[in-house]
């Protein structure tokens, strides 16, 4: 991870590089050129290569709040990424349009904006009636 | 490095600015005290916070960056420590009260007892608290009026008599709430609305708190949660005596003759060193760096770190430890909603009851799974990524909830914080290695409280329920208490009923790091509690400062 931060390009390129010898070895083919199914099962074999050479547990347990990714090998790393493209803020570009909160019903912010302000509120999602009560008990706050 | 004009002496020098040093900070600039404030973090504005999940929970905007700040861990005194993002805490004015959501409750009667109601346990190093709930019941009701707590009184029916309600009623009620007290009353089991440092109505000139969806690790961008940056820190300014330098790193607590802290040695930042004068010092960074601060000022007098003559500092630390059994319910309940924190709680077995077969027990709570938040939420068995994950993600995010324990795990003698021989921080000091193994009282206690959490979510209707047991201390708590128990004898403690060093006399300390034990719930209110008490002792006997 500390070469990832000194050159991440670099050290991108060098995983990429382990990942698809590594695929070479086992299919004999380039990722890509894999269908779906294949393409998955090459990287169950690779996460699982990888979670034997590191004889660490990759994940960490379930729940856990202190995952940090200077600890993950490739294959989880990648997910996590994913995920991260997937669901962060629209404003990094992978979640255009909200289409990653969309389809699991996140009724995320506008805008960032949004939440800076203060104007993004959770409670039309609390229980029923407890978002009209806050805002009588409140009114003229 | 330049040189700079020494700064002028302190009546009191406060290190550390988060929870217990903003409580210090507080109450004695407001009884006429001159602080001066160090925190070695910055001093950070609520446009820097906010709704980003990729920012904040995983990319170290509050929490310590691992390549900067590290720690290592190791189980036993024989094993290769490992670099490990332990325990993280924000490093910055306001401390951990940034990063937290703040469930607020009080401790029991019985917490400060243990040793008496549950006996010798082998292998642990239990012990009784120097003072009583009723000692600090005082404190509790001046932290929760002055801070900005919601909560309902009388709720908890496990809680010790109070002398006030609350300042604010309970927060709204969540849907996950909802479901945690439907379970529990079906159960016969007590419940309440869980305290938080937020306001659900105006107080103190402060307006309602925004209740979001980033809460829990996201930092304050409205400026309306209760925190010490947006409370404890502005009302000691106002007093116009507090001084408050952030970037101030403290390497080291120097000594004079007569064996009292002479002045501590900070580098600010631009990389000058220098010196702080002052007649009071109270360390404040938190139960690991407060004990690393004092371990890492060695002198003649201390070869073995400050105050540390009975080679106590550091150990009986204690970090509670987070886990849950998380269920699937049919309706929808937006465990995000209000970062998956605005919660309901049960002391039903928090307090020791021999015939369970194990010591002490918990806080039981729902909250979201995992942080709630689309990236990082995932539930226990799902796979990570591929068509599984995207179908379990669609059907179960909103469906999802945990009922969550703050495990009380057990103080060890060897169970300690010490300097790490060969890990630095990019300041070239040594870095704290922890050295944690469990108890099998925390394995136990910790199975039961899990099921008695799958038990909620099963009356509560789940329609399927997974337990995800603690294995051991991770530090995913966030909490830390222990490594400079207080007491009235200075051979099993290193400071006194006061929180004062029983071997320096002008030095004190005020975070988790005094609690004998680590009992088993959130300990910020505790801590700011205590804080308010040890600074109006020291108040009190200010015509012998100096």
């Amino acid at each position: 991870m500390e070469a990832a931060r000194r050159d991440p390009a670099q050290d991108l390129c060098r995983r990429d590089r382990r990942a698809r010898r590594a695929l070479r070895e086992t299919f004999g083919a380039e990722f890509k050129t894999l269908d779906e199914r294949r393409q998955d099962e090459a990287l169950l074999r690779l996460a699982r290569k990888e979670a034997q050479a590191s004889g660490t547990q990759d994940e960490g347990p379930a729940l856990q709040q202190t995952l940090t990714e200077t600890e993950l090998s490739f294959v989880p790393l990648l997910a996590m990424h994913t995920r991260q493209g997937f669901y962060a803020d629209p404003i990094y570009g992978g979640n255009k349009d909200q289409i990653g909160w969309k389809v699991i019903g996140f009724p995320g912010p506008s805008s960032l904006l949004e939440v800076f302000t203060g104007r993004y509120s959770a409670l039309p999602w609390f229980a029923e009636g407890e978002e009209q009560k806050y805002l009588e008990a409140n009114r003229g706050e | 490095m330049a040189n700079r004009t020494k700064p002028a002496r302190a009546e009191a020098c406060i290190i550390g600015a988060g929870a217990s040093g903003a409580a210090v900070a507080k109450v004695l600039t407001e009884n006429g005290v001159k602080v001066v404030g160090l925190e070695k973090g910055p001093w950070r504005g609520r446009e820097t916070f906010g709704g980003d999940e990729l920012a904040n929970i995983n990319r170290y905007n509050l929490w310590p960056d691992p390549l900067l700040n590290p720690r290592t861990t190791r189980a036993a005194a024989h094993e290769k420590p490992r670099v490990e993002l332990f325990c993280p805490v924000p490093q910055m004015v306001g401390g951990g009260t940034v990063h937290w959501q703040g469930w607020l409750p009080r401790f029991t009667p019985n917490d400060f007892r243990l040793r008496t109601v549950a006996g010798e346990l082998k292998g642990a190093s239990l012990a009784d608290w120097p003072i009583t709930y009723d000692e600090l019941e005082l404190y509790y009701a001046k932290v929760e009026w002055a801070f900005g707590v919601s909560g309902q009184a009388g709720a908890n029916r496990f809680e010790g008599p109070r002398s006030k309600g609350y300042p604010c009623p309970p927060l709204p009620v969540s849907r996950y709430a909802e479901k945690f007290h439907t379970g529990c009353e079906a159960l016969g089991w007590n419940s309440f609305p869980t305290p938080q440092a937020a306001l659900s109505r105006a107080l103190n000139g402060r307006r309602p708190t925004v209740i979001s969806a980033f809460a829990q690790q996201h930092g304050d961008p409205t400026g309306t949660r209760s925190s010490a940056l947006n409370v404890f820190v502005p009302d000691a300014l106002k007093t116009g005596r507090f001084d408050l330098r952030p970037d101030a790193y403290v390497r080291e607590l120097t000594l004079d003759s007569s064996g009292k802290i002479d002045s501590a040695i900070y580098e600010d930042a631009d990389g000058d060193l220098i010196e702080q004068e002052a007649d009071l010092f109270f360390l404040a960074c938190g139960a690991v760096e407060s004990a690393r601060l004092l371990l890492l000022s060695k002198s003649g007098r201390f070869p073995r770190g400050l105050a540390n003559g009975s080679d106590l500092v550091g150990r009986n630390v204690t970090f509670h430890e987070y886990s849950a059994a998380v269920g699937i319910f049919d309706d929808p309940i937006c465990a995000w909603a209000g970062g998956g924190y605005v919660s309901a709680s049960s002391f039903q077995f928090y307090e020791h009851n021999a015939s369970r077969g194990f010591v002490s027990g918990g806080h039981i709570a729902c909250a979201g799974v995992g942080i709630p938040l689309p990236i990082n939420w995932r539930l226990p068995d799902a796979p990570a990524w591929g068509a599984a994950a995207k179908q379990n993600d669609r059907d179960n995010f909103n469906h999802s909830m945990a009922v969550a324990m703050v495990l009380h795990d057990m103080p060890r003698h060897e169970n300690r914080v010490e300097l790490d021989d060969e890990v630095k921080d990019a300041w070239g000091l040594p870095v704290t290695r922890i050295t944690t193994s469990v108890h099998e009282n925390d394995l136990r206690q910790g199975r039961f409280l899990i099921d008695r959490g799958a038990d909620i979510l099963e009356a509560a209707g789940a329609k399927r329920v997974q337990k995800v047991y603690a294995e051991r201390v991770t530090g995913n708590c966030s909490h830390q208490h222990g490594t400079a128990r207080m007491g009235d004898d200075p051979s099993t403690s290193v400071l006194n009923r006061w929180c004062r060093a029983h071997e320096v006399d002008n030095l004190y300390v005020v975070d988790g790091a005094p609690f004998p034990t680590g009992t088993g719930a959130n300990p910020t209110l505790t801590i700011m509690a205590n804080a308010w008490r040890v600074a109006e002792k020291v108040v009190e006997r200010r015509g012998a400062i100096g």
